[in-house]
């Protein structure tokens, strides 16, 4: 501990540290919004390096650190913290207390992406959009918070080069006018920073809709960046991940080439028939990127809502009303029922054509409709399902 | 008023009306469901370096 400052505080085995203000002692966290250390009771800002706290956490010992139990100096409560925590609050007293032991044998992460959205912000957030919601119960408008936890979710980035020769086909004109061409397609790109989420706890379909990360912002990682914020590690391999970064990244490239033909050809239901890819992963970095879990109860369920850390996207499944839905849907039914009645019996019959496109049209927006409200009850599930609840919870 | 006609108006304006109510729940109570573009992860268009339009399908053998 030769190198402990006045303002670091270890665990009994000197593995765990909470800085403290060197004014008045109380605990510092990690503030979004100035990028420094913050009192929260004399409300002092201060960097890493006024801490002298930077030149010992900062140097790089490898691509290891270490995960451990610690013991709060603050209260003397032992802690287990589960494996896949790398720093935590202290559950008994709430003190912010960053677990070096672990940062010293679990693989470091290289880069992290700071909060940029407070706690507060990150409510506001989850508030407008639920107050801008028209089907959003009125005590679902009034909610009020269960818990709100800022993780450092790990990612994997993937930088790749990727080529591929394609042939499709698509349909020109309409009708009887309607021809059918094969169109052929060599491209190539780099992909940067494709981001997949190593944490098997959180939901991928959660953690795709945290994206878009603006990856410019990455910076090395400094365990600074972690006081006041719990953080995951990562249990998926990136081997693991490799099959779905490519798989990404070719869906990510058929549908600029489909878009290519569609608008170049004015064609239509274009279809990828054949494709050759080649690609190449050239770099994979593990980093921490930030997202608020904010956890609130509707009829007993809870629901946790995520807010990206960095853009302050939100994203979740909120509940709806189905009485002013089912009221809306027959207003709307009993006005156009007859109106569209009639029009099918204007037309008539003998020209089965544009009644033909009348129904395939009507038939089209069914199928839209169906898939909006499959969306809508995948987004309630993943919003209302009790892992990702825990996800929070556990850290 | 044929039958028919009305039938398929109760079939034109039930879609409509279940497409729009779909359409104002899913912009009002789905919140976020997007992912990651292709310029999110790429700094550049696609480079095509062949582009042949209207082939025969039997010359591209891969």
């Amino acid at each position: 501990m030769d190198n402990q400052t006045p303002h670091m505080r270890y665990n009994a085995a000197g593995q765990g540290v909470t800085l403290h203000c060197p004014g008045c002692a109380a605990a510092l966290v990690f503030d979004p919004v100035s990028g420094k250390m913050h009192c929260e009771s004399c409300g002092n800002l201060y960097s890493t390096n006024e801490l002298g706290y930077e030149n010992r956490f900062s140097v790089d010992d490898g691509e290891m650190m270490e995960c451990n139990v610690y013991r709060c100096r603050s209260c003397g409560a032992e802690l287990n913290v589960s494996d896949n925590t790398c720093s935590t609050f202290c559950a008994y007293c709430g003190q912010p207390t960053v677990v070096f032991d672990r940062v010293a044998s679990m693989r470091k992460p290289q880069f992290i992406i700071p909060f940029s959205i407070t706690k507060d912000q990150a409510v506001g957030l989850l508030r407008f959009k639920v107050n801008e919601g028209s089907f959003v119960p009125k005590e679902v408008k009034e909610f009020s918070i269960d818990r709100i936890t800022g993780i450092y979710v790990p990612f994997w980035l993937f930088d790749m080069d990727y080529e591929d020769r394609q042939l499709l086909s698509g349909e020109v004109g309409s009708g009887k006018n309607s021809h059918k061409y094969h169109y052929y397609r060599e491209g190539s790109t780099h992909f940067r920073n494709l981001t997949l989420d190593a944490s098997r706890q959180l939901n991928d379909d959660s953690s795709k809709r945290l994206e878009p990360y603006m990856t410019e912002a990455l910076l090395p990682f400094k365990a600074d960046y972690l006081s006041g914020f719990y953080s995951d590690r990562y249990d998926v391999d990136k081997h693991e991940l490799m099959g779905s970064a490519v798989r990404r990244a070719a869906d990510l490239f058929d549908q600029e080439i489909v878009k290519d033909v569609s608008t170049g050809c004015r064609a239509h239901n274009v279809k990828i028939l054949k494709k050759d890819p080649n690609t190449n992963v050239t770099d994979i970095k593990y980093a921490l990127l930030p997202a608020w879990f904010l956890t609130f109860r509707y009829k007993d369920t809870p629901y946790t809502m995520l807010v990206n850390g960095q853009t302050g996207k939100v994203i979740g499944g909120l509940p709806y009303e189905k009485t002013p839905l089912t009221l809306l849907f027959l207003l709307i039914f009993v006005i156009l029922a007859p109106l569209a009645a009639m029009l099918y019996n204007y037309i008539g019959f003998d020209d089965l054509r544009i009644t033909g496109m009348a129904v395939g049209g009507a038939a089209l927006l069914l199928g839209k409709a169906l898939k909006n409200l499959k969306d809508i009850e995948i987004s309630n599930k993943l919003s209302s399902a009790s892992d990702i609840a825990r996800y929070s919870k556990d850290r | 008023m044929s039958f028919i006609a009305i039938l398929l108006g109760m079939f034109t304006a039930a879609s409509i009306a279940l497409y729009i109510v779909s359409r104002i729940l899913k912009k009002s109570n789905d919140l976020g469901n997007t992912e990651g573009k292709y310029y999110d992860f790429a700094d550049s268009f696609v480079r095509i370096n062949r582009r042949q339009d209207r082939v025969n399908m039997r010359q591209f053998r891969f």
